[in-house]
């Protein structure tokens, strides 16, 4: 058996772990194989130590469900401490996160002063005095400071942007068509209204204007409509109903894509 | 030996290591070479152990092109281990007191 494949059994055995967890326990295995290896053991020696697999598997899975030890938060109920202990992971790996990248950040803003520093003293050699030396200084420092940052900055933003759009498109198009139809739900009935006692009402002009047989047929038409735009009403009402739950739904689902999928 | 009895007396002799200065898994397990013969995979479930109970800290950071997490003791861990030489001590005297110089 191969690290590689050894650690994939691992993974597969894991599958119940949390991501996070499981993430851990394969970079402490990683970490483990190297220093092994580092050490001069064989691969084939190193696998046989770290034992089966499915054994390994078992114990992580272990210590995560049998607290069968005392330590100072013993009376806690298991599932709030297991979602203390959660909590602290993962501040903590935030916290190291963010310090990983200060660090990278200050390295680069150190190496930038330096190189400036060295620029401007070879600038310097020639025509400016002491005194002017100290501010320059300063000033500069100070714009360091500020440089790499706002580059940072600027890289991501456009990329974020275009990211906006095309989700926005597609989700804007969704949103507008409901949008539309829903208005036409809500126009509909009274449009149909409208039309059949204007029919009703251009049979009557007819009827009064003496041709009796087109005036009756007018008139009867315009009964007909109006009594069927009276007749769905319910129906548009229930549309309509339909509608907005459906629009509740659209924007819960629009919600969880933006909020992240971790919780889902 | 008795499943727990090792447990315990295995969280002493990792935070021993551990006190003697920053340290990483590998370490860990050759400083403890013919204390306590443990494993990797016995090794994890006790460092994640003493992680949670706020005994240890961990951090990671690079060592020649790859990542290595290093342990450091707190000082509830100092107190741990204090804690745990005593029943250590206790465990041998009682040794003594029952069976006297034999093995």
């Amino acid at each position: 058996m191969t690290y590689n494949e050894w650690r994939d059994e691992l993974k597969s055995n894991l599958l119940c772990v949390s991501e996070s967890e499981r993430r851990r326990v394969l970079d402490y295995y990683a970490e483990a194989y190297a220093d092994r290896r580092d050490a001069g053991f064989s691969e084939r020696e190193i696998i046989e130590d770290f034992g089966a697999p499915y054994d390994a598997a078992q114990r992580i899975l272990g210590e995560n469900r049998t607290e069968s030890y005392s330590y100072d938060y013993e009376e806690e109920p298991r599932s709030r401490r297991d979602a203390r202990r959660q909590e602290r992971e993962e501040r903590e790996r935030r916290r190291e996160e963010e310090r990983r990248r200060n660090e990278e950040r200050r390295e680069e803003e150190r190496r930038r002063a330096e190189q400036e520093r060295e620029r401007r003293k070879n600038e310097r050699r020639s025509p400016r005095d002491e005194d002017d030396f100290d501010f320059y200084q300063n000033g500069d420092a100070q714009r360091y400071n500020e440089e790499p940052k706002k580059q940072k900055r600027g890289d991501y933003s456009w990329v974020f942007v275009i990211l906006c759009i095309v989700f926005c498109v597609p989700l804007f198009g969704l949103i507008m068509s409901m949008v539309g139809i829903t208005i036409g739900l809500c126009v509909a009935p009274f449009s149909l209204l409208i039309s059949g006692v204007a029919t009703a009402g251009h049979g009557i002009g007819i009827l009064v204007s003496g041709n009796i047989a087109g005036g009756l047929c007018e008139l009867g038409t315009g009964v007909i409509l109006t009594g069927v735009a009276i007749a769905l009403i319910p129906l548009f009402i229930k549309l309509v109903k339909l509608m907005w739950n459906l629009f509740s739904k659209v924007f819960k689902w629009i919600k969880s894509l933006f909020s992240g999928k971790e919780n889902a | 030996m008795d499943i727990q009895l090792k447990k315990g007396i295995l969280d002493v002799c990792v935070l021993h290591a551990i006190s003697k200065g920053e340290s990483y898994g590998y370490k860990i397990i050759s400083d403890l070479e013919g204390v306590m013969e443990i494993s990797e995979s016995t090794l994890y479930p006790i460092l994640k152990r003493l992680e949670a109970g706020g005994f240890i800290t961990a951090r990671t950071a690079e060592y020649s092109g790859r990542l290595r997490r290093y342990y450091k003791i707190t000082n509830s861990g100092l107190k741990k281990l204090v804690d745990g030489k005593n029943d250590l001590l206790e465990i041998n005297q009682i040794y003594r007191k029952l069976f006297g110089g034999r093995i």
